[in-house]
């Protein structure tokens, strides 16, 4: 699956199971102006990850209690799809975000040592909160860093090749950055799940 | 003395039989004229963060001085003096001008028409936008619509300004430009507080933050002998 729009709809299914026209806003106020598919693009990503077993309809009982965006007058009328993530669709999200992030050597390390610290126990949940965390700050100490693009003021054309290249390079860290942030805020999420889970086998009685 | 003190406030909203932690025991302080931004997705609390701070919205708990005074809740004509709020997506009432529009918040405190829209006047030409002057807000572009909505902001004088995530809906290419006017505006001795969804949006800042779920977490305060030089962000990409 090549298409970046399918994954990032994919990504906010995993957050939380959504319909067509939801996942449009969401994404829209989520990647406006990185990522501006028309309506009819992200039925095609729901279509496609659907086809692929990645994401499945929601049983309607199933369904959270009514959201804000479900009380507008014209959403009331029909039924929506709400679809979820599949287990597969939530392993090929996180193989796809490590793909993305597998050329950082400092990422790779940070995974190495959640893994780790995960195959310890739920009492680690905060040992892992505490990398991501460091992670994080790390991602924003860089981030403010990084100054703002050169103006596109060159008098020469070999100068104005040199900011252009500059303002790419620029932009390159700055997307890897973003890219991290997502994942940031994803890891977090994944690391509460993964302590809910654990709580709740240790808090089962034993001949339950 | 800092500017803008919020101290341990927390919030929470009801939703149906669901309790939503918007802020969570929240501290911060801005100095005069700092720009700090906050970086966050939607959802984070980012927005309420900043709703609090200009008292359009009441902490349960902890609390919110400006110029060390409590702050009172905005009445209905908007904020306090002293602070600007800018919410891109400027509301369009009417079919006025954008001079009127910027204007308004000088003509709802009984300031004379002339004199408002000649200050009105002097914010358009400070962000950038006097060729907006005569429009209506339905004939802006996205960057347009953040220059008129920091203008209208500023109109008033404020001390402190709040921006509510300014390159959200700007193209790409411009998000830079909107970045470099809301750093002058700091340099200029107005504080700014401004979220932002993204990496471009803390460059150049004195401080920034991140929020997550209404938790601020990470602080990072760039001194300017260590921001990069555009030579060295290529070993940097190397050596990460």
């Amino acid at each position: 699956m090549r298409s970046a729009v399918n994954w990032a709809v994919l990504g906010l299914v995993i957050e939380r199971p959504s319909y067509g026209y939801e996942l449009f806003q969401r994404l829209e106020r989520r990647y406006g102006g990185v990522l501006d598919p028309p309506i009819s693009q992200i039925y095609a990503a729901l279509n496609a990850l659907e086809r692929a077993e990645l994401i499945e309809p929601l049983p309607e009982e199933e369904r959270a209690p009514v959201s804000e965006d479900a009380l507008r007058p014209a959403a009331k009328r029909q039924p929506k799809v709400h679809y979820r993530a599949t287990a597969s669709g939530a392993r090929a999200f996180r193989e796809w975000v490590a793909e993305q992030m597998r050329e950082d050597p400092r990422h790779v390390e940070l995974l190495r040592r959640i893994a780790g610290t995960a195959a310890a126990g739920v009492d680690r949940a905060g040992t892992m909160r505490t990398l991501v965390d460091a992670y994080e700050r790390a991602c924003v100490e860089e981030a403010s860093m990084l100054p703002l693009p050169p103006a596109r003021e060159a008098a020469t054309p070999a100068a104005a090749a040199g900011e252009l290249v500059e303002r790419l390079v620029l932009a390159a860290r700055r997307g890897l950055l973003d890219a991290h942030f997502a994942w940031i805020a994803y890891a977090r999420k994944e690391i509460d799940a993964f302590e809910r889970t654990r709580t709740r086998t240790i808090d089962e009685p034993a001949d339950a | 003395m800092s500017l803008l003190t919020l101290e341990r406030v927390s919030k929470r909203y009801r939703r149906g039989r669901r309790e939503i932690t918007a802020l969570d025991d929240v501290s911060l302080t801005i100095a005069p004229g700092e720009l700090v931004a906050i970086w966050g997705v939607p959802r984070s609390g980012r927005t309420t963060l900043l709703r609090i701070a200009a008292g359009l919205e009441q902490p349960d708990g902890g609390d919110v001085r400006f110029r060390g005074e409590a702050l009172a809740p905005s009445h209905a004509e908007g904020l306090p003096r002293g602070i600007g709020y800018v919410e891109v997506g400027l509301a369009s009432v009417g079919g006025e001008s954008i001079l009127d529009q910027v204007a308004m918040p000088l003509l709802a405190r009984g300031t004379a028409p002339e004199t408002a829209r000649a200050r009105a006047m002097l914010q358009l030409e400070r962000v950038g936008a006097v060729g907006c002057a005569r429009l209506q807000p339905r004939e802006l572009d996205p960057t347009e619509r953040v220059r008129v909505a920091i203008a209208q902001a500023l109109v008033g004088g404020p001390r402190l300004l709040l921006v509510d995530d300014p390159t959200r809906h700007v193209d790409l290419l411009e998000r830079e430009a909107v970045l470099l006017l809301v750093r002058s505006i700091a340099d200029g001795q107005v504080a700014v507080l401004m979220t932002t969804g993204e990496a471009m949006g803390v460059s150049g800042v004195d401080r920034a933050l991140t929020i997550s779920g209404g938790v601020l977490r990470s602080e990072a305060r760039p001194e300017p002998a260590n921001v990069v030089a555009l030579r060295s962000v290529r070993s940097g990409a190397e050596r990460l």
